[in-house]
């Protein structure tokens, strides 16, 4: 092939401007430590990485979930324990109170205790956590027990619906414990019939204590102190209940945390540049072009007329 | 060796002189050109001349002869191979399709962001997170009104998007109405062409070979088959006939432009022609079934099923139940104005804590929306490789069917060079023999007759 200056030139300049176009994708892919720049460098892989970039970000958000979750039953555990504390004393109380040693005042001053136990279990089953009313089922936002109405109202005002967070994709866990629900409310309405919940007992026994008759003292020795035991099996039972979800809860959070190490995985090898193989890619690159410029300029200075005389 | 002329050797000489000369100016009109585009180099041909016919008898032996008269020029031929033209040609023409192509397919791309954090896919993510957090807590209106924000954030995005694709499809269309109107290159090229014909024929009827024409009518060809497949014809009188893009009617015959300037695009192209930036712009922007058209409707397929989904999962409007395109996409005004209408719960007397309609929503993350959409990314990253492929494999033919070309019709300096040398020697050696004439003439005219004196 016949070689004119015209074409040495035209091919040096498209020869360095392809190194240099290589040497410019080298670096971006350096800076940016990214092997995928736009869709077209890898279409495939730019596809996998938008849904992988997409099941991190749910798997961020179930995270989150089971964080708020795991807060919600932690203080459903530390309410209920405070109510199984006060039924401790209530039991104490209940035993005293049953004592034929002890007399009507002493009875009347246990009775006063009590009623207190009651308004403290009230107020405990109105904990809140964010802003939510922990026990009051679906209607968050208004506390389940009267606490302020004299004489005392029991009933429950909540509607003891299941609440539900989402803690990986189609698993929902519920995170309320129900306390108003047959056949054996929790805590239950107080004294309407049929209604065998913890505050019943306390009213009852309070009942009891006041009134002061052989029967009644017959029954806080009996009747009143099984009825007690029956609540405390219950308060458990449901602390039983809330540390199985917490644990079902840190079980979802570990294999959370797996998947999301996964996809970051994945997403990484998808569109991440080998750090080793893009600075060795830099430098040749580098090192070609640098090269081309040098033997470039030294091919188009030179014609024949350099060594005619 | 009667019946030559005593002054027969300068007038040979002479000849050679001029001829040498004739040689150094083609050479000094290559060198002053070498990088004039379109140019092809030239030769003087030199031809022997039979100048004196000896008659019978001259010769010792009684015979005749013809006698060596020098040299002439006969013609001034430019070096150009056709067939390297048609090859050029037709990758010129390839070329300019995947070029286009591939500038707007790579707008296209731009204009999406993916993949990263500020796509359509990171505010759909964005959307569905947003939902999940009112799951947590719905009794909230701060999560609301962050879950409409967002919401509004993605709509925008997409008809952002939606705009960008109608915007790169409207600046195609200009551009094939600017190349295929009155005063677009196409066109202009033609009218060109057109008149170089008429000097080039009028030249060829007179006996001359037009080189610089032929050489401005070739670049023209060229400088046209970028914008479509051209065909030539070369017609006797020396002009050329040319169809063009696939149109039945020839572009031009002779020296007049056949098709009428105002012609649109559209009328003139009825299906698209392949190859050329005319035959990349019509696949482009052809409605329907163009590429960009394509697009559009799947991103609208896109929004729609975004739409569809969400407002069945929500079971009231959350987007306008108008809005199915891309273009028309909104957040119901409704819910704008106040975001606590945002339905969380399908439960009887909607508590404040249920949350079975916002886990709905959140569960639709990874459905078919969200696949429609990376797959509208999967084929406009392919299709944009493969226009990019196109243009990088079009670009290296086109280069060496530029090179091959070259190799015949470009000047080569260090030829001219050695060329120049040839013919100042020539010149050199001209000039010698005719002052050794010379010096015999002077022998013979002041010599004779001194014998002895």
């Amino acid at each position: 092939m016949r070689i004119t200056h015209g074409m040495a030139h035209r091919r040096l300049i498209s020869d360095l401007q392809a190194a240099a176009e290589r040497v410019d994708r080298a670096q971006r892919e350096m800076s940016t430590q990214k092997r995928i720049l736009k869709p077209s460098d890898d279409p495939i892989g730019a596809q996998r990485a938008i849904l992988a970039r997409g099941e991190l970000a749910a798997n961020a958000q179930y995270q989150t979930n089971v964080t708020q979750a795991r807060g919600f039953m932690e203080t459903t555990d530390e309410a209920l324990d405070s109510i199984t504390s006060l039924l401790h004393r209530a039991r104490e109380l209940t035993v005293q109170g049953g004592n034929d040693a002890t007399g009507p005042d002493a009875r009347k001053n246990i009775a006063l205790e009590i009623d207190q136990i009651v308004a403290a279990v009230k107020m405990a089953a109105n904990t809140s956590y964010g802003g939510v009313y922990i026990f009051g089922g679906t209607a968050t936002t208004s506390p389940p027990y009267d606490t302020t109405t004299v004489p005392a109202v029991d009933t429950y005002g909540g509607d003891d619906n299941p609440i539900y967070r989402e803690v990986g994709p189609g698993i929902a866990v519920a995170v309320n414990t129900r306390v108003d629900t047959a056949p054996s409310p929790l805590i239950g309405s107080g004294q309407t019939p049929g209604d065998t919940g913890l505050l019943r007992t306390l009213r009852d026994i309070s009942d009891h204590l006041k009134n002061g008759t052989p029967a009644d003292t017959e029954a806080l020795r009996n009747a009143d102190l099984q009825a007690l035991e029956r609540n405390l099996d219950d308060l458990s039972a449901a602390r039983a209940g809330v540390g199985a979800t917490i644990a079902r809860l840190d079980a979802a959070d570990a294999r959370l945390a797996s998947g999301e190490t996964t996809a970051t995985q994945l997403l990484s090898e998808t569109e991440d540049v080998d750090f080793a193989q893009a600075a060795l890619t830099l430098s040749s690159q580098q090192t070609i072009y640098e090269a081309a410029l040098r033997s470039g300029a030294s091919v188009i200075q030179s014609s024949l007329l350099d060594f005619l005389r | 060796m009667s019946g030559i002329s005593s002054f027969f050797g300068l007038q040979t000489s002479l000849r050679g002189l001029l001829a040498q000369q004739a040689g150094l100016n083609v050479t000094a009109h290559n060198i002053a050109n070498a990088d004039t585009e379109g140019y092809s180099r030239q030769t003087a041909e030199l031809e022997a001349v039979t100048g004196l016919k000896l008659a019978s008898g001259a010769l010792a032996g009684g015979g005749g002869a013809l006698l060596g008269g020098g040299v002439d020029v006969t013609a001034y031929t430019r070096a150009r191979d056709a067939f390297a033209d048609l090859q050029y040609r037709a990758q010129s023409s390839l070329h300019g399709d995947a070029e286009t192509t591939t500038s707007a397919l790579s707008a296209v791309e731009e204009s999406l962001n993916e993949p990263g954090t500020t796509g359509i896919s990171a505010l759909l993510q964005k959307f569905w997170d947003a939902w999940q957090a009112v799951g947590n807590q719905p009794e909230d209106p701060a999560t609301k009104s962050a879950l409409a924000v967002t919401a509004r954030a993605l709509t925008d995005g997409i008809r952002a998007l939606e705009g960008q694709l109608t915007a790169i499809g409207a600046s195609a269309t200009s551009e094939l109405a600017a190349i295929t109107d009155a005063s677009g290159p196409v066109l202009q090229d033609a009218q060109a062409i057109a008149r170089l014909n008429g000097e080039i024929s009028t030249a060829v009827a007179a006996g001359r070979q037009p080189n610089e024409l032929l050489d401005q009518r070739d670049k023209l060809l060229d400088e046209l088959s970028a914008y479509g497949q051209v065909t030539i014809t070369e017609l006797a009188n020396g002009s050329v006939q040319v169809a063009f893009g696939g149109v039945s009617t020839p572009l031009l015959v002779d020296d007049t432009t056949a098709w009428a300037p105002t012609l649109p695009a559209t009328t003139l192209f009825a299906t698209p022609t392949p190859g050329g930036k005319i035959g990349a712009l019509q696949t482009l922007t052809q409605v329907p079934g163009g590429t960009i058209d394509a697009y559009r409707q799947q991103l609208d397929a896109f929004a729609g099923q975004l739409v569809a989904d969400v407002n069945a999962a929500h079971g009231a409007p959350f987007f306008a139940p108008g809005g199915t395109t891309a273009a028309t996409i909104a957040v119901d005004p409704a819910i704008l104005a106040a975001p606590t209408t945002i339905r969380t719960t399908s439960l009887a007397g909607a508590p404040a804590g249920a949350n079975d309609v916002a886990l709905g929503v959140a569960q639709l993350r990874a459905g078919a929306a969200d696949k429609i959409y990376a797959g509208f990314v999967l084929r406009v990253g392919n299709e944009s490789l493969d226009a990019q492929r196109r243009e990088t494999s079009t670009a290296a033919t086109l280069a060496s069917a530029s090179d091959r070309r070259a190799s015949v019709s470009g000047v080569s300096l260090d030829e001219e060079m050695a060329n120049m040398i040839r013919f100042q020697r020539g010149y050199q050696a001209s000039a010698r023999t005719m002052s050794t004439v010379d010096e015999m003439l002077d022998t013979l005219i002041n010599r004779t007759g001194r014998v002895g004196l």
